[in-house]
């Protein structure tokens, strides 16, 4: 197994270098482009969570941690703490909303970038560390694309 | 293909309250909001029919998906439309992923895109 760890001061403008970065890895680890661009869009996702919801300044960090073992590829993605967020409530909501369908009100609201980790890597935990909030997600390289687990209802306007 | 983010507005003929916004590069947390203002300005001067151009649109976040959603509820509450064309199957997913490719139309092309919001008017 391989490890690495990027470590960015908690700025969004330092997310282009770590998509660059997380994209080139999964290239060189035999990812086709469109797992790639999943992995890079989940990873993206997260630190933008971290670098929004569990930094307070651009002082605190944000550490990328990515190990590499033979078909697979893991991210563990700490954030500084000092802020709350309950992910796994903002799930839930969201979830509950796309079961019984979005209206027009609700289409403006956030919380749809925890939609996009689950539909395209295989597994994420959400643990506390320390202070701050610890992601630790995976992604198997498929032969065929994944299901996607939920159907949104047709609201065209 | 450039990364930067990159707006272009461009005149539909013969059609005042109709413009095609070409967005290319990365439409993300960082600079999403340079989009909203200007496709909001547009709304504001009574720009009502949007046509989003992201053929060399090469990555977008949830936010900038979120401000995509945002301008089709304005056009729509004045009256108006926005559509999209020119998504490639890596954006086209994360879109069916948040409801987007079910709230706004999605076409292949610029013609196929005017020709649509045309009938829109019409219809």
């Amino acid at each position: 197994m391989s490890e690495m760890q990027i470590v960015i001061p908690a700025d969004f403008c330092f997310m282009p270098g770590v998509r660059a970065c997380i994209s080139r890895i999964c290239a060189g680890l035999g990812f086709d482009d469109h797992e790639a661009y999943q992995i890079e869009t989940v990873v993206d996702e997260i630190c933008n969570n971290a670098v929004e919801h569990g930094s307070k300044t651009s002082q605190d960090i944000v550490v990328i941690g990515c190990s590499v073992s033979a078909g697979r590829i893991d991210f563990h993605i700490t954030d500084s703490g000092n802020k709350e967020f309950r992910a796994n409530e903002v799930f839930e909501n969201n979830k509950r909303r796309i079961e019984q369908g979005w209206d027009l009100e609700e289409m403006n609201q956030r919380g749809r970038g925890l939609f996009i980790i689950q539909r395209m890597i295989d597994g994420m935990t959400i643990e506390k560390a320390g202070q701050g909030v610890k992601v630790s997600l995976y992604k198997i390289h498929h032969e065929e694309p994944a299901e996607m687990k939920y159907v949104f209802p047709d609201i065209k306007l | 293909m450039e990364k930067v983010l990159k707006i272009d507005i461009l005149d539909v003929v013969s059609c005042s309250d109709t413009k095609i916004i070409k967005v290319s590069g990365e439409l993300v947390m960082s600079n999403s909001n340079n989009f909203k203002v200007t496709a909001e300005g547009l709304v504001e001067k009574g720009i009502v029919y949007l046509i989003i151009d992201l053929s060399n649109l090469i990555f977008i976040d949830s936010i900038g998906t979120l401000n995509l959603i945002n301008i089709h509820i304005k056009t729509r509450r004045r009256g108006g439309n926005m559509c999209l064309f020119g998504v490639n199957n890596n954006i086209k997913e994360v879109f069916d992923t948040v409801g987007l490719a079910k709230l706004v139309s999605l076409y292949n092309d610029m013609s196929e895109a005017i020709t649509a919001i045309k009938k829109k008017k019409i219809g």
